[in-house]
């Protein structure tokens, strides 16, 4: 089975949860075994990248990190 | 640089047939717009301008559109090419193409599409170079540096392909101004001779924050402009700055406190906090209301909030980088 650390973002945690629900039914459709990054928290969307884009590269720096962490290739929703 | 990408259709061949359905609508005479279709003998290295330049040159269409240099320098020939806004002169035929004139903007004739509203924005926009001190003389004496992002706004050919994809213009009601305005003000608001406050333009008449940045600019447009990241987000960082107060920036200000604290967003609390008690915070109520009754939004969840796994991390991150940029700006 293939595996993937999977990243929700803002959206899908919140005003969207039908992209989380979704990708939950599409992966087990397709056989994919996702793991949810539970601790990534935030990318800082436009707001960081206009405001401080380091900021911005450091928050998602760390995103990446943590699937790296878990030896996984990441996916984003 | 050009870049020469390969295209899924260049496998056709001189003298196939290609289909073409055009969008045809003299207001003055119709009541409805309508699509004609045309079938095309395809010619190597056929562009959209070619084929529609065969329309009427060799089946008498009589289709009006607008083109000037065909090289991609005067940005009048802009239109909509199976739903994407293209370059006629740089898109290249394809087997089946539905051609349609720009959206947002109002049809005058078939192609021909009103740059009024564009036009009418530059005239309030003022995109013209204006100094406090006088002109040095020639060579100016100018670093790239300097210039910075303002370098990568000047090719832009305001073919209005931007202002075309723009989902927020689309919306019709909103006071935005659009992409292809705010890059003509970036360019001088950004420029570090320029002595107004383009800033505070972008804000009263550009309504900069109304910008979703979705980047469907930037996917459009011809000449790769960095319409979002090169410009509309130089503008709004300026006024980060400079418009403390302003809704716009109080929801980046409240964006930064909410990751602080909860590690994600929520969406109630970002709109009530930056919005405070104000018109467009009734206004929107309505919206809220559908947004709570479809599950979009959970008001007990917003009221009694826990941080997201990983806040502590987060928080800890963001002041470190914060520390780091206050000590460089003191240095």
């Amino acid at each position: 089975m293939i595996r993937y650390a999977y990243f929700p973002g803002c959206s899908a945690k919140g005003s969207c949860s039908e992209l989380d629900h979704s990708i939950q039914k599409v992966a087990a459709a397709f056989g994919i075994e996702i793991v949810e990054l539970k601790d990534a928290g935030c990318t800082g969307a436009r707001e960081f990248r206009a405001s401080d884009p380091e900021l911005h590269l450091a928050m998602n720096a760390r995103i990446l990190a943590l699937a790296e962490r878990q030896g996984l290739d990441l996916m984003v929703v | 640089m050009t870049k020469v990408v390969a295209h899924p259709d260049v496998d056709l061949c001189p003298g196939e047939v290609l289909h073409v359905k055009v969008f045809r609508f003299d207001p003055s005479r119709d009541a409805e717009p309508r699509y004609e279709s045309y079938q095309v003998p395809y010619t190597p290295a056929m562009r959209v301008l070619d084929v529609l330049e065969h329309l009427n040159e060799e089946l008498e269409a009589d289709i009006a559109y607008r083109w000037y240099c065909s090289v991609k320098k005067c940005g009048t020939c802009a239109m909509l090419v199976n739903g994407q806004p293209k370059l006629a002169c740089w898109e290249p035929a394809e087997r089946t193409m539905t051609i349609e004139p720009l959206r947002n903007l109002p049809v005058i004739r078939d192609l021909v599409t009103d740059r009024a509203p564009y036009e009418e924005l530059l005239r309030r926009l003022d995109p013209e170079l204006r100094r406090d001190e006088p002109y040095p003389g020639f060579p100016e004496p100018l670093a790239d540096r300097d210039m910075g992002d303002m370098n990568k706004l000047i090719g832009c050919i305001e073919c209005l392909c931007c202002y075309s994809a723009c989902p927020v213009v689309a919306l019709g009601d909103t006071t935005f101004a659009g992409p292809a305005p705010l890059v003509q003000l970036a360019r001088f608001a950004l420029d570090p001779r320029d002595g107004r406050d383009l800033g505070g333009l972008s804000l009263t008449d550009g309504q900069v924050f109304q910008c979703v940045s979705c980047y469907a600019c930037e996917a459009a447009c011809p000449a790769h402009i960095p319409v979002v990241s090169g410009a509309i987000e130089k503008l709004k960082a300026r006024l980060y700055h400079e418009a403390t107060g302003d809704p716009g920036v109080r929801h980046a200000e409240v964006f930064l406190e909410l990751i602080r604290s909860r590690g994600r967003i929520d969406a109630p609390t970002l709109v009530m906090r930056s919005r405070g008690l104000s018109k467009a915070t009734f206004s929107g109520m309505e919206t809220g209301l559908r947004m709570v009754l479809r599950g979009k939004t959970k008001p007990l969840r917003s009221l009694f909030w826990t941080p997201a796994p990983g806040t502590e991390e987060i928080s800890k991150l963001m002041d470190v980088v914060q520390k780091r940029n206050a000590r460089r700006e003191e240095a």
